[in-house]
Parts: C-alpha cells; structure tokens; sequence
C-alpha cells in the first residue's frame, strides 16, 4: 500500500507542480521596494481616476479603489513611511535614488515619480558660463496628472526645483522607441529611405552614424540589443541640448519671469546653443499639442515658413531659435505668451 | 488566460478557423467536461455586473497576480474570465477537446488533468512574467485557457491521428488533422509569448497556453498514454479504412498490427477475415473467420450465429469439431434446423479422429432428427453409425434402446 502510494505517477506529478511553485515563487520574489511603488502608483492613479470620473457612480467607484489601494499602501509601508506625509515620502525614495514629487491643489493632486538615472555638477555656457547641479530622470514611474490625463503633450524635459535641474529622458523615449520601431521593420537601404516621417529624418541627421550602423548595415541580430544601443546613442546626442537648457533653467532661477516663460527661454537656448534637428522638430511638431510650448511652437512654424534654405541644417535651428529668443525679449511680447489654459502640473517641469 | 480587461476571443485569433468537433466518436456522456462549464459560466453570471466593492475584492484576491499570488489563486483564477467572448470562445474548445479527453481517461483523470495543466499554466505564466517582464509582475491573469491549453495538448497526445472539424470564416466547414492544427495553434501562441517578451504590447497570457499545452504533452507522455493512442490509431484505422472499397491495405496493416498485441480481439479477426473474404474465400479469410466465431462463443454468443452463416456462405466447411458442435447447437436452438444438420452431417462426414467431440456431434444429429425433423429412419441410421464408431461409448445402453424402440418405426 505504501509503495503503491510513493509510486504513483500522480503523486509524482503533484511533486513536479510543487517544485515549480517554488520555483516561480523565487523567479516573481518582488522586493519591499517594488511592492510599494506599485501600490503607490496604483494609489496615484486611482486618485487621477477619481478627478476624471464622469458620473457620481464611477466616482464612487474610483474612491473605493483608491482607499483599497491606500489601504494596502499602508500595510506595506508600515514600518518605513507615512504615505500622507509628504517629506517621509521623499526621503524613502530619494535614498532609493528616486525622484519623487507632489502637487496638491483644491482640482486635485498630482504625483510624479521617476528613477534618478544619473546627477551630478555641470558647467556650460550658453554663453554665459552657468554650473548648476542636475539629476537624469528615467522613465517615469508615476506620471503627473497631467501627462497622465493629456498623454506625452504635457510632458516637458528640464524642469527646476530646490535649486536641480531635472532633465526628463522619459519625455522623448516613446518617439524614439517608435522611429526604431518602424525602422527597423522597413529596413532602409539609404539615406533617402529615412524620409519615411520628420521624426526619422531628422533623426537621422542628428545620429548618421548610429542609423547607418543598426538600420543599414544592421551590426546587431537581435533587435533587443540593437533598441538598447540606438536610444542609448540617441540619449546621448540629446543631451548636450538637455544640458543647455538645463543650465538656462538654472539661470532663470531667481528670475520673476512665468513658468511658461522660463520654459521657452530654456527650450530656444537649448537649442540656439546646442542645435538639435530631432528637438527642433519636436518642437514645431509635437510641441503644438504642448500646453507649454504651442505658443513657441506656432512662432517656429511661421519663422520656417520665412526661411529660404531648401534645407534645415544647424545653423538655420540656431538662427531661428536665437531670434524668436532675441524677440521674446520683449517684456509686452512675453506676458502676451501666458495663455489663459491651465499650465501643467509642476510647473517648474 | 488572459492579462486583465482583455478578452480576446480565440476564434478571432485562430484567423476566423472556429473548431467544431472531430471526427471521433464518444462511448460515454461527458459529466465532467459539462460540469466545469456550468461552474465557469455560473461563476460568469454571478460576477458579471456585480457591486464594485465585490468586484473590487474578486479582482485582488481570486485573480492570478504572477508578483504577489496566493497559492489558491492559481485555481481560482481559472474560473473567471473577463468578458462574455472570452468565456464562449474557451467553452468552445474546452467542448471540442475536452469531451474526447474525458471520453479517453476517464473523468477522474480528466479533472486531475486539467487541474494539473491550469496550475501549471498559471506558474509558467508567472515564471516567465518574473523573468522577462517584470513590470507586469502585479498585472493580473484570468481565465481557463492555461488548463484547456493543457487539455488539447493531452488531446494532442491521446488522438494524434483524429482530424478537427473547423469553420472557415463561421460558414465553410473544413476538416484538418489534429496535429495540424493543434501545431499551428502552439505555434501562434509561442510567436505570440517571443512577442510579449520582445515588448510588443500583448494582453493575451500567451505563456500561459504554452506551459499549459506543454504541460499536457509532458504529462500525457508520463502516464504513458502513447500505448493507448498507438492501439486506438490502429482501431481508427481499421474502422474507416477496412470496411472501405479501395485502399483498405492501410486498414489490412493496421488491423495485423494490432492482432499482434491482441490477439483474441474476436471483432478485429472477424473484420480481418471479412476483409480477407471480399474477394472469394481464402485460407487466410478462413483462418480468421474460424478465430472470429471460437472467440465470440465464449464473448458474444448473441453474434456468433450470424458470423457463422455467413463464414459458411462463403466456405460451406465446417469448423474444429468442439467449436463447430457449439455453433451447430446454437444453431439449433436459434430454429436453424437445416444448417445445424447440414453442419452436423458434415461434421461426421469429415475425416475427423473419433473423440469426444464426434461422440457429440453424432447424438446430436441423431437428437436433432429425431425430434426438431421427426426424420426416425435417418435418426435410426445415425445411432447405428454411432454405435459402429463408437463400440465402446458409456452411452451404448442408451443408444441401444433408442435403436430396440426404433425398431418398429416407433417414436422413442
């Protein structure tokens, strides 16, 4: 009876099922720290879908999420912060090399969470000669409501705040990730094939190297290895641009200019000092949508319209940018850009 | 099983290819296969539309969340399903492959089989969510498409050979065999699991169909099911090739393969000899016919009748005498009077050496002539035979006074 028992085959199977949960059970270990971002930005989330619910009923709904969702944030945050105290928050993720911020207002709150990806003291001119201390943001983790609700428009690449520049890679990562996506499907042979959208051509002026390498002559197999390397290059010709403007954001500090203003000023000098065909189009394409920069976006728009040259090239972005900064100058001219549409969350991004 | 709020249904994603049966029959009712879909869609229509705070606790503790799973919800999570599509297409194949399944193993087995898959599913599922996409670790899975993946990978095993009748388009009914489209199935789905690893945004568990598919093949190749499958592709065969016009060589084979492990399968000689009989008699046709009737006497005596007159339409010859004997008198008692005593005659008139056997046959035909024909003249001429072959029978004093009251012409 007993070695009937030890020598069924279903017990043996029973046995394999066994062993796999432990083995999954060790592969989906999910730390402390993962636990509680996740219940945090569900919280977060939860809490936008309550500001967007359309009807009283879905409202009530989202509200019974969210107090779930609180409820466990609480339970699995017992011992290392307080989820309602703003500054316990900050220091549990800042020792965790994450940037976390939050915006209360009587139209609700706002939440921003992102890996801090690199920081450091940088020095550029622009050209004055500005040092200030900066922070790469990775993608983010929790959105602003704004961006949240309004997707990628609202979502902008340096912002200031207790005197670092935050520099947002997460603002630019699904176009690029998009154009390595489409070229990598249609496989280009020259360097007219990247005329596909503006966003590729223009990215291919600004990496002729790197598209030449992974796109035509494709040096990498595996089209994992290959993203990872093309939006590693592409980061790094953006961030001398990033930088720039960073270190105009920097400068405008203490300035009782408007956040839209400072936005634009840092944007133009970026631009006008480290000139960026992919940031440029960015600019007068996607920046249209952008509740910060439509304004600047249209008086791109009609300064191209203006130009001669068959062709954008460095010199031309520079120019442009230079004068529309130049113009903005004027102090009638910059109040007239403060539109009356509500500015985005943290308006210092 | 799918991520959460998506409910693809499977037929959109077998490219309008919808399975609606096989081209195998079923012995018994499928108790457990229907009794897993009134669970599902009972579960389906209590949950469906329910209050939010309900949906709410259903949502975080009976869904399979790969990063923070409580061990009960890898069956739980079975028995929900996100959307009335979803629902309708795993009932669709849960029914197609399923009932075969349980028809083939059994329920008990069945029901520990899909148990064993849908679990195992869920696992590989999580598994393959902690290694390559970690950021959907708390994204949760529902449905019972793990553990019906795994039951048309036993499928797969158990009925290689079957064909699945599908709808092209819902209207044009084809037929293609199982492993086609069991692999065209797999197929779709592993491309489908490289393509959520890649991070193309998938909201299908394609994992979980793998590991539940696999899992069954596993399983099924170590209960040994392949012994079972082999024999019942032999019995497939022989019953749609043998009984065919042309091209029955393949069933011939199949059915001599098959004799070899079974060799006192009655059916099996009978539609051997049948088939070996179709053009004329032969030695072989005879053998097996010979084979067919001995074994039925003892299994299927309610047949053997008809077997027999038909074995000796073809070969007017009797068979072994102490088979022959038991046929001619069921023969007899089936009120076939002139073929039992056609068999009998020929029984005693063959060469046959005198045993028990013939001591028998003689009586019989003696018996038989005397009461069921009233022929007395020929019963008497029989007993006297009996008694010239048989001198020293232990029924000498019987048959002696069968023949003194014979003797007149008188009735015994």
């Amino acid at each position: 009876m007993v070695k009937k028992f030890f020598t069924s085959r279903y017990l043996h199977l029973s046995l394999a099922i066994l062993i796999l949960y432990g083995i999954t059970w060790y592969i989906t270990y999910t730390t402390e720290f993962e636990k509680v971002t996740d219940r945090f930005r569900r919280y977060c989330y939860a809490d936008y879908e309550v500001r967007t619910s359309q009807t009283s009923m879905m409202k009530l709904k989202m509200e019974f999420t969210r107090d779930q969702f609180a409820e466990q944030l609480r339970s699995f945050s017992a011992n290392l912060f307080d989820y309602g105290n703003e500054e316990q928050v900050r220091a549990y993720f800042s020792s965790r090399d994450y940037f976390y911020d939050s915006n209360k207002t009587d139209a609700g709150n706002s939440y921003c969470l992102a890996p801090i990806i690199g920081s450091g003291q940088h020095e550029i001119n622009i050209p004055e000669t500005v040092a200030f201390r900066y922070a790469i943001l990775g993608k983010e983790e929790i959105l602003p409501f704004s961006v949240y609700d309004e997707g990628a428009w609202a979502s902008v690449f340096v912002s200031e705040k207790n005197g670092t520049v935050y520099l947002y890679t997460g603002t630019i990562d699904s176009l690029l990730r998009w154009c390595f996506a489409i070229l990598w499907r249609l496989k280009p042979q020259t360097e007219k094939d990247f005329d596909i959208d503006g966003a590729t051509h223009y990215l291919y002026l600004d990496l002729p190297a790197v598209c030449r390498e992974v796109f035509i002559e494709r040096h990498f197999d595996d089209e994992a290895i290959a993203r990872e390397y093309f939006l590693e290059k592409a980061f790094e010709s953006l961030m001398p641009t990033m930088f720039a403007m960073a270190a105009r954001m920097a400068a405008d500090r203490e300035t009782a200019f408007s956040t839209r203003y400072k936005y634009e000023r840092a944007y133009l000098t970026g631009l006008a000092v480290r000139p960026h065909y992919t940031l440029f189009n960015f600019l007068a394409t996607y920046g249209l949508c952008n509740t910060l920069t439509r304004s600047l976006a249209v008086e791109v728009r009609r300064q191209l319209r203006m130009t001669i040259a068959p062709e954008i090239n460095e010199a031309i972005i520079s120019q442009i940018t230079q004068k529309i900064l130049t113009e903005r100058q004027d102090s009638a001219l910059r109040d007239m850009i403060e539109d009356r549409r509500e500015l985005p969350d943290f308006c210092h991004r | 099983m799918i991520g959460y709020k998506q409910a693809i249904p499977r037929g959109e994603r077998y490219g309008m290819l919808i399975p609606i049966g096989t081209n195998i029959g079923l012995k018994k009712i499928p108790y457990a296969t229907i009794g897993l879909l009134l669970v599902n869609w009972l579960v389906y229509a209590f949950t469906a539309g329910m209050y939010y705070k309900t949906e709410f606790l259903i949502w975080r503790y009976f869904y399979l969340y790969p990063g923070e799973a409580h061990p009960w919800q890898l069956v739980t999570s079975m028995f929900f399903h996100g959307s009335f599509w979803h629902l309708f297409g795993n009932s669709l194949f849960l029914w197609v492959f399923g009932i075969f399944v349980e028809d083939k193993v059994g329920w008990k087995q069945y029901l520990f089989l899909y148990f064993l898959t849908g679990i195992a599913a869920g696992l590989i599922h999580s598994s393959m969510i902690g290694l390559f996409l970690r950021d959907k670790l708390t994204v949760p899975a529902l449905g019972a498409s793990g553990a019906i993946s795994g039951i048309m990978g036993v499928y797969l095993y158990r009925c290689y050979y079957s064909k699945i009748k599908l709808l092209l388009f819902f209207v044009i009914p084809i037929q293609l065999p199982a492993v086609v489209v069991l692999g065209f199935w797999f197929l779709r789905d592993f491309l489908g699991g490289i393509a959520a690893i890649k991070g193309i945004h998938q909201n299908v568990a394609f994992w979980a169909h793998v590991g539940g598919f696999l899992t069954g093949l596993a399983t099924s190749k170590y209960l040994k099911y392949e012994g079972e499958a082999r024999r019942e592709k032999l019995e497939h065969t022989v019953r749609t090739q043998l009984g065919r016009q042309d091209g029955y060589a393949q069933g011939m084979m199949a059915a001599e393969q098959l004799l070899q492990t079974d060799t006192n399968n009655p059916q099996l000689h009978l539609k051997m000899a049948q088939a070996k009989s179709r053009m004329g008699g032969s030695k072989q046709g005879k053998e097996h016919y010979e084979q067919a009737i001995k074994l039925m006497l003892d299994t299927d005596r309610e047949n053997v009748v008809a077997v027999f007159v038909e074995y000796w339409k073809k070969y007017l010859t009797v068979i072994e005498p102490q088979h022959q004997l038991r046929v001619s008198r069921l023969l007899a008692s089936s009120g076939n009077t002139s073929l039992a005593r056609a068999t009998l005659e020929a029984l005693i008139n063959g060469n046959y050496p005198p045993d028990r056997s013939m001591e028998a046959a003689y009586l019989d035909l003696a018996k038989l002539y005397e009461q069921q024909l009233q022929q007395y003249d020929l019963a008497r001429a029989v007993y006297q035979q009996y008694m010239k072959k048989f001198p020293q029978t232990e029924h000498k004093a019987f048959v002696e006074n069968k023949l003194r009251l014979m003797q007149g012409g008188a009735r015994a």
